[in-house]
């Protein structure tokens, strides 16, 4: 029973990593901009869809695609910046309008995708990579974990490199924290949020390459859960910091993972559950300050 | 009614490490106009807040017309009789200044009934011609104007006036002093924040100090022009 | 004055065309119920958003709890229709006062709180565990026979209802209540506006009227998985229809859902993925370029609706 809790535990943490890789994203996006990404699953799903169709047709390894997702996403970021966000950030409610027009570009990209791939669940085979198994207390875990987890952590600690070390992340961070100020102090507060959406997209593909390896299968019917698991991870650690997201993903991960194993019809609900549980006992995450509510 | 008609005692707020408010004592008496006078960050702002409810106090005691208010919400010390005009926030910007003085004349009067219709308030208050128009498409000036129709729609026992004269013309500003001359004289008690000490000099009875959260003068206005530390204060003589 | 009441009476006149069309006008039935179903839940959705400013995603949570409420009433304790749809606006109101917590929560917080909720519910109304009420994932099976007008007329019936509570709302001074109370909170508290009070009772009403949509719509369709009724389209689309016609109006909601649903009847029932895309394309060119609705288009040229 011990084994099997810490089996869950360390799976869970496995997970819990990868949960963390997800929420980057959004919590650039909306740390940079103040905007809800309700896209995010469907980008996930859409860098799911990608690094098949390299796998498929150009038979290039998961992997090795990665770099080849975030590159064609980061363009599309900037694409779509100009002529959707820039007018968002300008208008007199950017939070709220964000959340409706991302919804609109949702269903855009979710009809796309039907039209592309249908409805049908896909999952990139896993001798790609290893179909290795590690024997953890009698209970097989899959060597595959590992890897996800691995780099999953690298690629979050590259974001946090660029963040903390770089100087185009100090300038984001300048901006996080008081976007006028920033732009009082000479930074060009519009190219840097440009490059950032861009980023965030880019960060929202890339994990879809590895979803199918740890989390379910490649299809649009995903993104919405996709899209609550990574604000839950967000809410937890507090929309808007890059540390908070480590923590809000490896807890939800073990939650999930625990749930999972020990009572597995309840594991769908979990990243609702967790959302709500959230929002009603601390919804400025754990490490917010509550703004007074009129 | 009591003769006191606000009485704060040893009251403190901070917000994280800044001790915004230090052991504030304060009385109005009930009928007159008292001046609340201090550089910018001196905690007249948020001791105005604290009053009105907008912020929980950490300690102390906020008493009314007899009543203990520190635990109630803004709302509630509106129909109790305690209002204030807002430096910031202003009218409803969205409806017509009618509209503005008929709401807080609906909801806030509690049980003080009053013969004055909304009509009367327009008219003495100078907007019955401004009356259709929608607020947020004033001038500041008229602004302020229809948000102190609207606390005074409320028929309120003490009235907190923040900052009103800020930026104002002359002419503006001596309108807003008959005006407020005129509301003590119909039974409002007031208290009067403000910067501008030509505004405060005309009106108040008696007025308070207030330098890095406290109360370091209580008196006349004329004695507190010469007090020294009100002198190094404001002035860093 | 003058313009207000006769835009009323061509609002009321539009609505019992309405009614005539779809009894005797030989209009597929199936067709007009779903219009009428929208229209009522873009109206409640008006009332959440437009009067205090809560949009809740999360809405078709409440109006699958509403059918299935409705479903497990006739199925199980054998109640009638109408009973069976009163018991399913109980259900929305018990929703509503569950996810009262919620109403702490600002704007986009609210929205996603609402998303996670309805997912919650639809998961558990699905879950095998309580198929012994709901028949789980295996559909609920009103077993109900025979033609019935019923559901029209009882929808017809609400929608009416909540357009007038709306025009209630836009002509009484509590309804302007509500919109100082969106438009200042803290101005608002200090007139003395219930501002909390006023938020309650709106999404109450708001939360009763999914409900009630539901259970007729349950009613209406006699057979559907907890797919069919916690579907999100019934709380995206509303929402769209609404934010198109206009918020906060009371005719707003039902341009909006003429508009958007008529468009969809026409494309949508052949190609919905291509609807759903041109569908999300309206929703951005209109969010970005109309965020009054259309009926702020009019009000800017000067035409006050109601």
């Amino acid at each position: 029973m011990v084994h099997l809790a810490l089996y869950a535990t360390i799976a869970g943490l496995l997970l819990g990593i990868y949960f963390a890789l997800l929420g980057l994203s959004v919590t650039l996006i909306f740390g940079v901009m103040r905007i809800v990404n309700l896209t995010h699953g469907a980008l996930v799903v859409f860098g799911g869809y990608m690094a098949m169709v390299l796998l498929d047709r150009l038979q290039i390894n998961p992997l090795v695609g990665m770099p080849l997702v975030f590159i064609a996403f980061v363009i599309l970021g900037l694409i779509l910046y100009y002529p959707i966000v820039v007018p968002i950030s300008r208008s007199y409610d950017p939070e709220f309008i964000s959340l409706v027009v991302f919804y609109g570009v949702m269903e855009v990209l979710d009809s796309i995708g039907r039209l592309a791939f249908g409805a049908t669940h896909y999952s990139l085979k896993r001798e790609i990579i290893t179909d290795a198994v590690l024997p953890v207390w009698g209970m097989p875990l899959p060597v595959l974990w590992l890897y996800v987890g691995g780099i999953s952590l690298a690629i979050i600690l590259l974001f946090f490199v660029y963040l903390y070390k770089s100087e185009t992340g100090y300038a984001t961070r300048a901006i996080m924290s008081n976007r006028d100020e920033a732009r009082s102090v000479g930074i060009n507060v519009e190219r840097i949020s440009a490059l950032n959406f861009g980023i965030g997209i880019g960060l929202a593909a890339i994990p879809g390459c590895l979803l199918s390896y740890i989390y379910g299968p490649i299809s649009v019917d995903s993104s919405l859960t996709l899209t609550i698991i990574a604000f839950v991870v967000v809410i937890i650690g507090t929309l808007g910091s890059p540390l908070g997201v480590l923590l809000g993903g490896l807890i939800s991960g073990v939650a999930l993972g625990v749930t999972q194993v020990f009572a597995p019809s309840f594991a769908s609900v979990v990243g609702d559950a967790l959302l709500l549980i959230v929002l009603l006992i601390r919804p400025q995450g754990l490490f917010g300050r509550l703004q007074r509510n009129a | 009614m009591s003769e006191v008609l606000l009485k704060v005692k040893n009251l403190s707020k901070s917000f994280g490490g800044l001790r915004a408010l230090d052991h504030i004592d304060l009385e109005i008496p009930s009928g007159q106009v008292v001046g609340l006078i201090g550089s910018n960050g001196s905690g007249k702002t948020t001791l105005i807040n604290v009053l009105t409810g907008v912020y929980r106090i950490d300690t102390g005691n906020i008493e009314f017309d007899g009543r203990e208010m520190q635990g109630e919400s803004v709302r509630r010390r509106t129909i109790l009789g305690l209002n204030r005009t807002f430096q910031i926030a202003g009218p409803f910007k969205s409806l017509t200044v009618r509209e503005n003085v008929e709401l807080a004349a609906k909801y806030g009067r509690g049980a003080r009934s009053t013969e004055q219709s909304v009509a009367d308030i327009l008219a003495r208050f100078d907007l019955l011609e401004l009356a259709d128009r929608v607020a947020g498409t004033l001038n500041g000036a008229d602004q302020r104007r229809v948000d102190l129709a609207r606390a005074l729609a409320t028929c309120p026992k003490l009235l907190f006036v923040d900052e009103i004269a800020a930026g104002l013309g002359d002419s503006d500003v001596r309108r807003l002093i008959t005006l407020l001359k005129d509301i003590q004289k119909s039974g409002t008690t007031l208290l009067i924040v403000e910067h501008l000490l030509y505004f405060v000099r005309k009106l108040v009875d008696k007025v308070y100090v207030m330098d890095q959260g406290k109360i370091i003068f209580e008196g006349e206005f004329s004695a507190a022009v010469k007090n020294t530390q009100v002198r190094s204060a404001f002035l860093g003589e | 004055m003058h313009n207000r009441y006769s835009q009323l009476l061509a609002l009321v006149i539009t609505l019992v065309a309405l009614i005539f069309l779809s009894l005797w006008g030989g209009l597929n039935q199936l067709l007009i119920l779903n219009f009428l179903i929208f229209s009522i839940l873009a109206v409640g959705i008006n009332l959440s958003y437009g009067f205090i400013n809560y949009v809740p995603f999360g809405y078709a949570g409440i109006f699958g709890i509403g059918a299935y409420a409705l479903g497990i009433s006739i199925t199980l304790m054998h109640v009638s229709s109408i009973v069976g749809v009163l018991i399913g606006g109980v259900a929305g109101m018990i929703c509503g006062l569950i996810l009262l917590p919620l109403l702490r929560l600002k704007g986009a917080y609210f929205a996603v709180a609402t998303l996670a909720a309805a997912e919650l519910l639809h998961k558990i109304v699905a879950n095998p565990i309580l198929a012994e009420w709901t028949q789980g994932p295996y559909g609920l099976d009103l077993h109900l026979t025979g033609h019935s007008s019923l559901g029209l007329y009882l929808s017809l019936f609400l929608l009416l209802g909540g357009v007038i509570f709306t025009v209630f709302l836009r002509t009484s001074i509590f309804g302007r209540s509500l919109l100082a109370a969106k438009d200042n909170p803290l101005s608002a508290q200090a007139a003395g506006i219930p501002v909390y009070g006023g938020r309650m009772i709106i999404w109450l009403v708001s939360s009763v009227i999914a409900g009630l949509a539901g259970a007729i719509y349950a009613l209406n369709v006699k057979f559907f998985y907890p797919d069919t009724v916690f579907d999100l389209s019934f709380s995206l689309f509303p929402l769209i229809f609404a934010i198109l016609g206009g918020v906060g109006t009371a005719i707003g909601p039902l341009v909006g859902t003429l508009l958007l649903y008529g468009l969809y009847t026409l494309i949508g029932l052949k190609m919905p993925d291509v609807f759903q895309m041109l569908f999300g394309f309206v929703v951005i060119i209109v969010m970005l370029s109309l965020p009054g609705g259309l009926v702020g288009w009019a009000r800017k040229r000067g035409i006050d609706l109601v």
